[in-house]
């Protein structure tokens, strides 16, 4: 005898992020959620970010990472709240969950806050798959990586609504095609804000902190 | 990677579900549709939840899984088409703006049951 069932297997997980989304709009605040793989230059961006519009933007930052509070440290410079998540120093989750998200959010002064970065655990792959609350995902790819991962790894990019191309200053030093690369973004998803940007020399920061600013409620 | 947490709740859910229903001890077979845009490796699954339910009243319940292929709808045409890798394009009219209709499913679809005294 078969019995219909017919039930997400992440539906208490999609609920959870639910109410994160409701929380964060209640305090105004906008969740980008920033998957990339590891030494993309997600930290990096988030330094030029803050340098450009901190005051601007009112961040909190999620850091997630395996293991070590290296990339929190680097943000404490800013006069910005950072709470740090470990998933486990012997190879942890892969990803944030939405329940460590929830948590990490009654350290953040939602109430000062218009954005809430959230920085993924390195992996171009697991934190595609789960939402947990963000208004919007942003896929992180250096172009050191090559021009073929859009297509190898195409789930980050249908997810997200913007990509942000790196490390454009190391170009002339590469055998990559940039021109490549975006066409390669553009198969997976054309609907994707494209910022091409060296968060190292400044090339390109503009058009992305704009972006960012203009998410801001009331922006 | 992430397939051990995502199998973990998938059997919680059937023991819960077997309960709700009054089947405890009687699942013979899950039924699950996987999307294959998604990051979960079927073989890796059906590992995990061989292991997980090992010395349970699950143990020797199959887990049957039905790939489900990506699909699109067309934002211009209104066409829905099958996807097979990039570039996602409307095959009929060519716009890139497709919304994914079907590919993202992790969905407990049934549970086959053996009757009282059955097997």
């Amino acid at each position: 005898m078969e019995i219909k069932i017919v039930k997400k297997v992440l539906e208490a997980h999609d609920k959870l992020a639910e109410e994160i989304r409701e929380l964060l709009a209640g305090k105004g605040a906008y969740m980008f959620n920033l998957i990339g793989g590891p030494g993309a230059g997600k930290t990096l961006l988030l330094e030029s970010t803050f340098d450009a519009a901190a005051a601007e933007i009112r961040p909190g930052v999620i850091e997630g990472d395996i293991a070590t509070t290296a990339d929190a440290e680097r943000l404490q410079r800013f006069d910005v709240p950072v709470v740090q998540i470990n998933t486990g120093p012997f190879g942890g989750d892969c990803h944030l969950a939405p329940n460590l998200v929830r948590a990490a959010l009654d350290e953040l002064p939602l109430d000062d806050c218009g954005t809430v970065f959230i920085e993924n655990v390195g992996n171009l792959v697991c934190p595609a798959e789960f939402y947990v609350g963000e208004n919007e995902k942003v896929v992180v790819l250096s172009v050191t990586e090559g021009e073929d991962k859009p297509l190898k790894y195409p789930l980050a990019f249908r997810e997200a609504k913007a990509a942000v191309i790196t490390k454009i200053d190391l170009l002339p030093h590469l055998d990559v095609d940039a021109a490549a690369l975006q066409r390669n973004v553009a198969a997976v998803n054309a609907k994707l804000a494209v910022f091409p940007l060296s968060a190292k020399t400044g090339e390109g920061m503009a058009a992305w902190v704009d972006y960012v600013k203009s998410k801001l409620a009331g922006g | 990677m992430h397939e051990l947490p995502v199998t973990q709740s998938l059997v919680e859910q059937v023991r819960a579900e077997a309960e709700r229903l009054g089947v405890a001890g009687r699942v013979a077979a899950v039924h699950l549709k996987l999307g294959a845009l998604t990051t979960f490796v079927p073989a890796a699954m059906t590992f995990y939840f061989e292991a997980l339910t090992k010395d349970t009243e699950l143990e020797g319940v199959e887990l049957a899984i039905e790939e489900i292929g990506v699909a699109g709808k067309c934002g211009r045409c209104g066409e829905t088409l099958a996807l097979e890798a990039p570039p996602f394009l409307c095959a009929a009219c060519g716009s890139p703006d497709l919304e994914i209709v079907s590919g993202r499913e992790l969905v407990i679809d049934s549970l086959e049951v053996r009757e009282d005294g059955e097997g």
